[in-house]
C-alpha cells in the first residue's frame, strides 16, 4: 500500500526513530510500513496521523 | 504513546522468540504466523513419533524403545527450535534497535551480562541432561556422586559453554542496530 507517512515525516524534519518512539513502534515496522510492504492497522493508522499532525486521507487515502 | 507495561505473557513470547523492543503488531503478526507453522511441524512429527513408537514398541525392547523416543524427543525440540530461530532471525525480528551511543553502550554491557549468565545456564543444563543419560547408560557401574563430579565431563562441558555464549555474544552483538 503506497502512502505519504515519509514525506509528510521528512517535511516535518523527523527522524524514523523519533516517530517510531512516539507511536510506540520498532524502527523496522515504520520503515515497512513507509516501502509500503507492511499494511497497518487502522488503529496504528490513526495513531502515526496524529504524531504527524496530519490525518489519513492525507497520509493513505489515493496516494 | 511511551512504552506501557509489557504482561507477563509478552514478555515470555518476547523471550522465547527472542524478540527485542516494542512488540508492536507487525512482530505479533509474524510471530502468531511463525509460531502457527512451529505447530503444525510439531503435529506432524509427534505423529509419525506416536504410530512408530507404538509399532516398535510391539517388535523391539521396551528399554530400547524408550532411549529412541528420547532422543527423538530431543531431536523434535531442536527441528523445531531451529525453524523459530532461522525465522525469527530471517525477517529480523530479533534486531537490537539503538537510539545513540548511551544506548548502544548500555546494550553492549547488557548482552555481556547476558552472555555470562547464559553460559552458566547452559553448563547447568548440560551436565543435567547429559548425567541422566549416563545414569540410564551405566555401563561402568559408577556411583551418582562419580557420574556428578566426572572432570572430564565438567571441563569438557564448562569449554563448550564458554564457546557457546563466545559465539552468542558475537552473533547478538552484530543484530544491536545503531
Amino acid at each position: 500500500m503506497n502512502n505519504k507517512v515519509k514525506l509528510v515525516r521528512v517535511s516535518k524534519d523527523l527522524q524514523q526513530k523519533d516517530l517510531a518512539l512516539e507511536v510506540g513502534i520498532s524502527r523496522q515496522t515504520l520503515s515497512l510500513i513507509e516501502k509500503g510492504k507492511y499494511n497497518p492497522s487502522l488503529k496504528l493508522c490513526v495513531n502515526i496521523a496524529e504524531a504527524l499532525d496530519s490525518d489519513l486521507n492525507s497520509l493513505f487515502w489515493k496516494v | 504513546m511511551g512504552k506501557t507495561k509489557e504482561s507477563l505473557y509478552i514478555r515470555i513470547i518476547k523471550h522465547i522468540y527472542g524478540i527485542h523492543g516494542y512488540f508492536d503488531e507487525y512482530k505479533k503478526q509474524e510471530v502468531n504466523r511463525i509460531g502457527n507453522n512451529a505447530f503444525l511441524i510439531l503435529f506432524l512429527l509427534f505423529g509419525l513419533e506416536i504410530i512408530s513408537t507404538s509399532f516398535s514398541a510391539l517388535i523391539f525392547e521396551s528399554s530400547n524403545v524408550l532411549i529412541v523416543l528420547m532422543w527423538s524427543n530431543l531431536l523434535i525440540f531442536l527441528i523445531i527450535l531451529l525453524y523459530l530461530a532461522f525465522s525469527v532471525s530471517k525477517l529480523k525480528l530479533d534486531q537490537i534497535e539503538t537510539y545513540d551511543n548511551k544506548d548502544y553502550s548500555h546494550q553492549i554491557k547488557k548482552l555481556r551480562k547476558k552472555c555470562i549468565m547464559l553460559a552458566f545456564n547452559f553448563f547447568i543444563i548440560e551436565r543435567i541432561v547429559f548425567f541422566l543419560i549416563d545414569l540410564l547408560t551405566n555401563d561402568n557401574h559408577l556411583t551418582i556422586l562419580q557420574l556428578i563430579i566426572s572432570p572430564k565431563e565438567n571441563i569438557v562441558w564448562g569449554i563448550t559453554s564458554i564457546i557457546f555464549s563466545i559465539t552468542l555474544y558475537f552473533v547478538q552483538k552484530s543484530k544491536i542496530k545503531k
